[in-house]
């Protein structure tokens, strides 16, 4: 078996795709705010998230901040997260099939 | 100075797709598309050169089935999901992207941009209809009505039932939307053959639009190209399509929109997310199709395709423009110079390629219309050219239609050669749907007991719908370019089984053909029907 140098397509039309996303997830008391980045989340209304987010290849620190909805307290949770990437042949990154062709042409 | 007039035309238009069986099905989604990267755009640049004071003339063709679809409840509300989840997606996208500051800058562009169609969605309250009549009504939007479904019309005048029944449903259907009917029509894919003639005058129609071979193999020929509108010997208004302004706008090679800072339409969000996140804002056929957030730009070349870039886009959108300009001036002029009277530039465009197919399309319209002036340029309707030009040269256009080849190659092709024999068949038998049903007897479709003198009427109007529904011209078109191609051929299987059932309804009404219950829904439910006197008075 070799390794095909084209990210699609080669003799046998074989390929190899990756890509990352992460998601964060977790709950604060209804009616906080919680931020990631400095960026507002949305909670749910029982206090819960989710944010999912691309994670190319790097290091990156994501501070997530919670103020409770008087303002009263706050909770800090710092997330480190770091993708490394490493490809042997033609590896591509979208995993998409072609999409249906148009509707519509030009005449 | 004035060097001549500049008549920009659109032609909006979606073949009838409701399929009320599905919750979400993949080919209404053409709609909710166009209505969120064309029409709602288009409103917000017209409403913008009202608000400025803009000296600008358009004129709009909106099909009836495209005016059915705005105005179906179903797919009203449709459309409006689609922009509520176009919203949510975005929201998503800009949190999806955080940790790419480059594509981040897009999903905020994509953002705004949502935002923005939004608040045409509800300003409108949704009603698409309402708001092009409103446009209308400040006289400087001219409206074109056409046939029921986007036939071609040449290859219905030995069907005079048929061709007299398109344009009469068409234009009653036109009146019933925008309050009056139209002097205009558009003739769909621009197919004219001189036996339409006569039809088109009765109707009452004054002018359309032909390609430009129409007019310059005439007889006899004319002097004045495309410049001028003629008369055909009966008295109707007939343009020519410019095709040096055609090119530059529709040409895949060479016309604006593959300028490599225009967004790439070919590359979509949908394609390159992970499939949970992404499949709940698509039809739901497990397809990756087109969400409507592309992320990058045409680029060029044979590598990766760089990030879309607003500022960029809109620059070459001004570059355009201006180059639009430039070169209708330089055309006018040197038309002008063999001319006695202001010529004009006829420039139509299929309406879904300014915003869908070309992004930024909506934008080039807008400086455009609000450059001409400064290039001597004067927009003006059709109805305004034909108006200021009572006299004409006369003669009888060529047959002709736009599309490869520029005479109905991509209508009648080996591909799609099957379906106009069985269309032929389908008119003919109609001609006896028609007068059985006006005999006024059988059985009573609308209850289940037998009488002696029934209306069958109702069956023949719906049989007659179904009939109209599978002349459209989209139907061999998708089948040619081989897109949609099944999905064309189910709908013409479908309208026609479904005429066939109707007919034998009307045309043997005996205890051995089952009545379909009022629960049965037809291909071409919610479509208007058209009056099958129609085919009957037509033949003369």
């Amino acid at each position: 078996m070799g390794l095909s140098a084209a990210g699609s397509g080669g003799q046998d039309d074989f390929w190899f795709r990756v890509n990352a996303e992460v998601v964060i997830f977790g709950s604060a008391q209804p009616g906080a705010r919680v931020t990631l980045s400095g960026r507002p989340i949305t909670l749910r209304p029982d206090g819960s998230f989710t944010f999912r987010c691309a994670l190319p290849d790097g290091r990156f620190e994501l501070p997530m901040v919670a103020v409770s909805s008087r303002g009263s307290e706050a909770r800090q949770a710092t997330l480190t997260l770091a993708r490394q990437t490493l490809t042997r042949g033609g590896v591509g990154s979208h995993p998409g099939t072609p999409g249906l062709p148009p509707p519509q042409a030009i005449p | 100075m004035v060097t001549g007039h500049l008549a920009i035309v659109l032609h909006a238009h979606l073949p009838w797709v409701r399929h009320p069986e599905h919750d979400r099905f993949l080919e209404e989604y053409w709609l909710f598309e166009a209505v969120a990267e064309c029409y709602l755009p288009l409103l917000r640049v017209l409403r913008g050169w009202i608000r400025d004071e803009v000296d600008w003339k358009l004129t709009l063709g909106i099909t009836p089935t495209l005016a059915a679809m705005w105005a179906d409840p179903l797919l009203k509300a449709r459309t409006q999901r689609y922009l509520v989840e176009r919203r949510e997606l975005a929201r998503l996208e800009i949190e999806r992207t955080v940790l790419v500051p480059g594509l981040n800058a897009v999903a905020r562009f994509h953002a705004e941009f949502y935002e923005e169609v939004w608040s045409e969605w509800t300003a409108c309250d949704g009603d698409l209809i309402a708001a092009w009549a409103g446009m209308a009504r400040t006289g400087r939007l001219k409206l074109l009505g056409g046939p029921a479904t986007h036939p071609i019309l040449p290859l219905l005048t030995s069907e005079p039932g048929s061709l007299r029944a398109q344009l009469d449903l068409g234009l009653r259907e036109h009146q019933r939307h925008f309050g009056a009917r139209p002097s205009g029509l558009w003739l769909p894919e621009c197919a004219w053959a001189p036996a339409l003639e006569k039809p088109l005058i009765l109707e009452g129609v004054r002018h359309c639009v032909l390609e430009t071979h129409g007019l310059l193999r005439g007889t006899p020929p004319v002097p004045t190209a495309v410049f001028l509108p003629v008369h055909s010997p009966g008295g109707l208004t007939v343009f020519g399509r410019d095709p040096t302004s055609a090119r530059q706008v529709w040409s895949r090679q060479g016309g604006y929109p593959g300028d490599p800072r225009y967004r790439e339409f070919h590359r979509d969000l949908a394609d390159e997310a992970e499939w949970e996140s992404v499949s709940r804002f698509l039809p739901g056929s497990g397809v990756r199709v087109a969400s409507g957030f592309k992320y990058h730009r045409v680029t060029g070349g044979s590598g990766d395709k760089a990030l879309y870039d607003r500022h960029q886009a809109l620059q070459a959108v001004e570059e355009h423009a201006v180059h639009f300009l430039t070169q209708r001036q330089r055309q006018l002029r040197s038309a002008a110079e063999g001319l006695t009277r202001t010529p004009v530039v006829v420039a139509p465009y299929d309406a879904e390629l300014l915003g869908h197919w070309w992004f930024e399309g909506p934008q080039f319209l807008d400086r455009v219309m609000r450059l001409a002036s400064q290039f001597g340029v004067r927009p003006e309707t059709l109805s305004g050219v034909a108006e200021a030009h009572p006299r004409a040269w006369v003669s009888q256009p060529a047959e002709s239609s736009w599309g490869a080849g520029g005479h109905l190659g991509v209508w009648l092709h080996p591909s799609n050669a099957d379906l106009q024999p069985r269309l032929r068949s389908a008119a003919a038998k109609m001609v006896s749907v028609a007068r059985a049903a006006r005999t006024d007897n059988g059985i009573d479709p609308s209850s289940s007991g037998r009488t002696d003198r029934v209306n069958r009427t109702p069956w023949a109007r719906k049989a007659g719908r179904e009939l109209l529904l599978a002349q459209a011209s989209d139907w061999p078109f998708l089948i040619r370019m081989g897109t949609a191609e099944s999905y064309a051929r189910r709908r013409v299987e479908a309208h026609l089984q479904a005429f066939d059932d109707l007919a034998r309804l009307v045309l043997d009404p005996s205890e051995s053909h089952p009545h379909p219950s009022s629960a049965v829904v037809w291909p071409g439910e919610g479509f208007p029907e058209p009056d099958p006197a129609a085919w009957e008075s037509a033949q003369g």
